[in-house]
């Protein structure tokens, strides 16, 4: 190794480090600060509790927004991937017309601005008749991630021939049976990928569930409310908790793609 | 010989009968009327140029594309409304299309599972096709971990193992290296024998159809031109296609007799035209250079003839040399490939030499 590539080398270090520093540094701070007392603004570095996981455990109406966030998450991820799948697996087999135009529907909520899509579906669900509530939140929320979860299905499914559904259908079996045991298995890892990707972006939305949410309420909407009141240091403990359970879930999803590449022959 | 392989064939019931069979996409007629009997326990080549149809057929055979109009009968049963998985066929794709997430037992086994069978007949049967195509030691590995040698018997043993009552095979050694598909030839073919079941074999490979074949349909542009054994298609071609297509022919133009209807004049002299040749204009004689000997002067026999041609030139081809000669008034050039020890040493350019041919070795072929 010349000199000159041991600094650059060095150099990329340095500037690597600064940009992970800048990107999780607040996150680590907020995780600081949900162990630590709070006194003038200023950390206690004296006082390490739990204090402020115990009181999280206590305020019923933050948990009771998680607990939402976390329900319409995982509905709004499980009715998008089976619309995904239908959809993107009939597209698959056979010459659809019309492709092109009903991939641009699924798409266009996911760059039109959010606020378009808000009013949209207000004043759709109002002309029905259907009160805003948790379940209009969460058809908003499948709107949005349908885009992400079929484009996903639909880049894996694209890699998948033709020839092996073939394959199944001339060694006997019918067109469910080739999707369960042909299909299927193959999607496995694109199928948790989206969910995760689509999980989170549910569970972080605001835009839409500004203009869609009832008397119940989510998560990122009741952190909204609370910080125009004041904020307290339970929300620390919160987002530490929230963090790591997002940062599992990420190892567990990056794990699961690192198989399926690997398995692709 | 000869005689017995045709009585072989009159047994020989039919396993599958294109009738009238064509396919059309929008105004694109890809196969023109196609009528193919496919007899039993036979290794079928269909043989053509890419985009000549040949592909068409077998996808059609197998229920992947339904015919635009005729019917596909199996043992007299008309199929052409069965979907794929109800047909007793298995196919071999050409880009073998194992499923990567199985392993190769498990890839073996689906045809079998499928039909829920019992585990214990399952293991066993699969057990013995790793045995026949070799892969025993690789039952637990995937695909991607296997040779495209392997892979190709594991698509093979995939197909076999259903017992089907016709195997269809997709160009299934297009992707093989020249060595490797040599030895696959031998061994489709060792194992057609064992197995007896039908093959119905797709290749551009002239070479690959006429060794393995026992009969051969020759496609091209979506026409069904000819169908027979290899030794009909390579000595009796009936079309100046089919006469090109394989190995070396001389193609050489003949016109009628002014003076008689039913004799041809070519370059090598006059011919009678056969009763099936019919119709005017100018017609084409196909003789393979083998089919050329030098004569020695000793008498001819019955339905030989004799003409003479200047040397223009000598190629050594080991067993066999071919001579290049022009005869006729044109100075048509001819290829003639005789016995290496047969042509002398002391042939010089320029000299005239006599060859000798038998009539019945020469093919009348409408011009076009």
């Amino acid at each position: 190794m010349t000199r000159l590539e041991r600094l650059t080398i060095a150099l990329l270090w340095v500037v690597g480090g600064f940009t992970f520093m800048v990107l999780y540094a607040p996150a680590l701070i907020v995780i600081l600060f949900s162990f630590f007392a709070m006194k003038n603004h200023q950390i206690d570095w004296s006082n390490f509790s739990l204090e402020w996981y115990g009181r999280l455990a206590d305020n019923s109406q933050l948990l009771a927004a998680l607990y939402n966030s976390i329900v319409v998450g995982i509905c709004a991820v499980v009715s998008a991937t089976i619309i995904s799948l239908a959809l993107a697996y009939y597209m698959k087999t056979g010459v659809r017309r019309g492709r092109a135009y009903v991939e641009f529907i699924i798409f266009l909520p996911f760059v039109l601005p959010a606020i378009i899509t808000g009013i949209s579906l207000l004043v759709a669900f109002r002309e029905i008749g259907l009160e805003r509530s948790l379940i209009t939140v969460t058809i908003g929320h499948i709107v949005l991630i349908l885009a992400v979860v079929y484009r996903m299905v639909t880049i894996r499914l694209d890699t998948l021939e033709n020839s092996q559904i073939e394959a199944s259908l001339d060694l006997g079996a019918n067109g469910l049976e080739t999707f369960l045991y042909v299909v299927l298995p193959q999607l496995r890892s694109a199928l948790l990928t989206s969910s995760l990707l689509a999980f989170a972006l549910s569970f972080d939305e605001t835009l839409v569930t500004f203009f869609l949410v009832g008397g119940e309420t989510t998560l990122p909407m009741r952190l909204w409310a609370m910080m125009r009141t004041g904020f307290t240091p339970e929300i620390n403990a919160l987002v530490s908790v929230v963090l790591c359970v997002t940062l599992l879930f990420a190892a567990l999803g990056a794990m699961s793609l690192r198989e399926s590449i690997e398995r692709k022959p | 010989m000869t005689a017995a392989l045709s009585e072989e064939e009159v047994v020989r019931p039919n396993v599958i009968q294109l009738v009238g069979v064509t396919k059309s996409y929008r105004n694109l007629n890809v196969l023109k009327p196609v009528d193919l009997d496919i007899k039993d326990g036979e290794f079928l080549t269909i043989l053509g140029p890419s985009g000549s149809g040949k592909t068409t057929i077998l996808r059609m055979i197998g229920g992947f594309t339904p015919p635009t109009s005729g019917r596909i009968l199996l043992r007299g049963a008309d199929i052409s409304q069965v979907p794929i998985f109800r047909r007793p066929f298995n196919t071999v794709f050409q880009d073998y299309a194992l499923f990567p997430h199985m392993t190769v037992a498990k890839n073996v086994a689906y045809g079998l599972r499928i039909r829920r069978r019992p585990a214990e007949e399952i293991k066993t049967k699969v057990a013995a096709v790793l045995e026949t195509v070799n892969l025993t030691d690789k039952a637990e590995r995937y695909p991607s971990e296997l040779s495209g040698g392997q892979r190709q018997r594991v698509a093979l043993a995939r197909a076999i193992v259903c017992e089907p009552q016709v195997i269809l095979l997709d160009e299934p050694l297009a992707a093989l290296d020249a060595e490797l598909r040599r030895s696959m030839q031998e061994f489709l073919k060792d194992l057609q024998r064992r197995i007896r079941t039908t093959f119905v074999f797709i290749t551009h490979d002239q070479e690959e159809a006429i060794s393995m074949s026992d009969r051969i349909a020759v496609m091209d542009h979506g026409n069904l031109i000819q169908v027979g054994t290899p030794q009909e298609i390579y000595y009796k071609p009936r079309t100046e296609f089919v006469a090109k297509f394989f190995g070396e022919n001389n193609l050489l133009p003949a016109q009628p007799d002014n003076n008689a209807a039913n004799i041809l004049e070519s370059p090598l002299g006059k011919h009678s035209l056969p009763a099936s040749a019919k119709g005017g204009g100018s017609f084409l004689l196909a003789i393979r250079p083998e089919s050329f000997s030098i004569h020695d002067g000793s008498e001819l026999r019955q339905g030989q003839s004799v003409c003479v041609g200047r040397l223009e030139n000598v190629t050594f081809l080991g067993a066999t040399t071919q001579l290049s000669l022009n005869v006729g008034k044109a100075q048509q050039t001819i290829k003639v490939r005789v016995p290496t020890g047969q042509s002398g040493n002391n042939l010089a350019f320029g000299d005239d030499v006599p060859l000798r041919w038998s009539e019945a070795d020469v093919n009348v072929l409408p011009r076009g």
